[in-house]
């Protein structure tokens, strides 16, 4: 069914094509009375089936992008020299979770509808601060 | 003459006798008991082992004594962890953290109390309703960790006992100064685990005691090393904040995607012939974990372990194929994997399984083998993928890989890795755009490095797990409308395109479903 469609699409784009042709060297042509201008065809939608379209080789099918994200650096704000960090999407699911190293860019690869991450940074110590910031992507 | 044999033969009883129960004390081995933790709560009856134990009879004060004195002072406890249940929880990898306990001690008119306890392992971890993170003692353990202690007697020989609680029994960790245990009346243990806040996800998913039970032994110190050595789960467990004896915990995890979600990989399989576009052939979601220590030599993180896990989604093909899941690295790597695969909806794995394999050179890991087989319903072709066909679950697989030497992890290429088939019955491999085949045998091998047809559309896609596969012989353009748009001009319109199916195209099979 899909092949008939395409070989029936192919049929009518040649056929429009050819058609013009012809109109154009028939109007040359003197001897003979030119015909009524045809109503312009109606152009072929196209659909948005793979099978009725192309795409240049170069396109890239990606559903996800990399972010390589520069932490925060909040040590300053740490007396304990054990920092961790959780870095998450908002549902909670972690992207990363361990040693907080803000020297270290961090490379994420994320779906195209996720625009912004979490990142908790934490330590043992009851006196240091819990923090938790949004990252825009 | 007499009286004196007689006292003589007395008193050489009574010398056999105690040099017997010298003995007897001197060597107590690993003892399960009979209570055990449910639902993060347990009350141990010290003196009742379990009615598989073998020893038999009832313990007493001197059993305890006995302990005590082997160890040097503390009573010493192992738990066989039982929670693969949440988080990044799995058979391999599995955690509870313990919120108090205390060791209750009867003797005539007097009870004494001791609640100081260590294990070899912490976490940071938030209680249900908050989410400050407070560092408790963890326990960590694994299924199938068959221990071989060097007496059968131990009743932790072949079990999965694997996370040990030192109880202190000084006078920091007493209510008062503990007498000699051998008079006691009765002991027991109270034990609360942590009631975590597991909607935060992981650390605090990883360490919920929601599965359970959790048997509990005392433990020799014949058996201690078996144990500690194994250190069971903890390679694989999230944020180990490592005590003592504790070698291999990694400092980080990253995951790819996440920790709870997955990359989902469908191939068109008729390569190099253009396919159907239906884009359904194999479905396979897939997410990896990479274990990372900080090298404060060089001052770099490094790569000291792999997992990967995933689940077969849907399979609509005549042919069968072959699944693989590639790393490229830059560096060779050595290294032992582990893989599992296991049944439908169980944590029974497929006979043959788990499997060890070295790996030497690039980290290529057939991870699916003939996924015909794999994913079949009597009497139909396809699986998952037809208008009117009730769904079905599919097999789940997962790795580790533990590299010999670590690697920096600038070494280790970017996500989503290289997923691919090899088509049984042509002999083809199929990749993702821009990888290279890989198969000495391969039909295909080194001479197509685009996996793009005539039209310029790929033989494999990969989407976020919200995508659900067109229905057999559906193209995914039709499916997805706005996914042309996006091929042929990205933007923040149409580049979500997975997230806006035709409802009646798609076979709607979302991953609450396909990852039990």
């Amino acid at each position: 069914m899909k092949n008939s469609l395409m070989i029936l699409t192919t049929c009518l784009v040649i056929g429009c094509g050819g058609g013009g042709s012809t109109g154009t060297s028939t109007a040359t042509a003197s001897s003979i009375a030119a015909p009524a201008p045809a109503p312009a065809p109606a152009p072929i939608p196209k659909t948005s089936a793979l099978t009725d379209n192309k795409t240049p080789i170069t396109t890239k099918f990606q559903q996800f992008e990399t972010f390589v994200s520069q932490l925060p650096d909040k040590t300053a704000q740490f007396k304990d020299p054990k920092i961790y960090i959780k870095v998450y999407v908002t549902d909670g699911h972690s992207l990363y979770l361990g040693r907080y190293d803000p020297k270290t860019p961090l490379s994420l690869h994320l779906p195209n509808h996720i625009k912004s991450i979490k990142v908790d940074i934490f330590s043992a110590t009851s006196t240091d601060p819990q923090l938790t910031e949004e990252i825009r992507l | 003459m007499n009286l004196m044999l007689k006292l003589t033969t007395i008193s050489l009883s009574l010398i056999a006798l105690f040099l017997y129960s010298s003995t007897a004390i001197a060597t107590p081995v690993s003892i399960k008991l009979q209570d055990n933790i449910a639902q993060g709560y347990g009350m141990i009856n010290l003196f009742t082992p379990h009615n598989t134990s073998k020893t038999t009879g009832q313990l007493n004060g001197q059993t305890l004594q006995a302990l005590r004195e082997q160890h040097g002072g503390i009573l010493a406890f192992v738990i066989d962890v039982n929670e693969a249940a949440n988080g990044t929880e799995k058979a391999a990898s599995q955690g509870v953290a313990i919120a108090d306990a205390t060791l209750i001690f009867n003797f005539p008119g007097n009870v004494v109390r001791c609640g100081k306890y260590t294990t070899s392992t912490a976490s940071l971890l938030a209680i249900s309703g908050q989410t400050t993170r407070v560092e408790y003692p963890t326990l960590i353990g694994a299924t199938g960790s068959n221990l071989i202690t060097p007496s059968t007697n131990s009743d932790l020989y072949g079990t999965d006992f694997s996370a040990i609680m030192r109880m202190k029994l000084d006078n920091e960790g007493c209510t008062q100064a503990l007498p000699n245990l051998s008079t006691l009346t009765s002991a027991f243990l109270e034990i609360h685990f942590v009631d975590t806040n597991t909607r935060l996800g992981d650390p605090e998913a990883f360490y919920d005691f929601t599965n359970g039970p959790e048997d509990i032994a005392l433990i020799s110190t014949v058996d201690v090393p078996v144990v500690e050595q194994k250190q069971a789960g903890i390679a694989e467990a999230p944020l180990v904040i490592a005590k003592s004896q504790v070698t291999n915990s990694v400092t980080s995890w990253q995951y790819y995607p996440s920790d709870g979600s997955y990359y989902v990989v469908s191939y068109e399989d008729k390569y190099p012939v253009r396919g159907d576009y239906d884009f359904n052939d194999l479905v396979v979601g897939y997410r990896v974990g990479i274990g990372i220590v900080y090298n404060s030599t060089l001052q770099q993180n490094q790569v000291t372990s792999i997992v990967a896990t995933g689940y077969m989604i849907a399979r609509g093909s005549e042919y069968t194929h072959d699944w693989y899941l590639r790393i490229p690295v830059n560096t060779p790597v050595q290294g032992t994997v582990t893989k599992n695969l296991f049944v439908e909806n169980s944590i029974a794995q497929v006979s043959g399984f788990p499997q060890t394999q070295t790996i030497t050179g690039d980290i290529n890991i057939q991870v699916l083998k003939n996924t015909k087989q794999l994913m079949a319903v009597t009497g139909q072709s396809f699986v998952n993928t037809l208008a009117a066909q009730p769904l079905v679950q599919g097999k789940k697989f997962s790795f580790a890989l533990n590299l010999d030497t670590p690697i920096l992890l600038s070494e280790i290429a970017a996500p989503p890795y290289d997923p691919y088939l090899h088509v049984n019955q042509t002999n083809y491999e199929i990749h993702l755009p821009g990888n290279r085949a890989q198969l000495a045998t391969s039909a295909n091998l080194a001479s197509d490095t685009t996996f793009k047809d005539t039209n310029g559309f790929p033989y494999a896609l990969l989407a976020p797990d919200d995508w659900h596969p067109p229905l057999e012989g559906t193209d995914l353009g039709l499916a997805y409308t706005k996914f042309i748009d996006y091929t042929a001009t990205p933007n923040n319109s149409n580049e979500t395109w997975y997230l806006s199916p035709t409802l009646e195209k798609i076979k709607t099979i979302g991953r609450t479903f396909w990852g039990w």
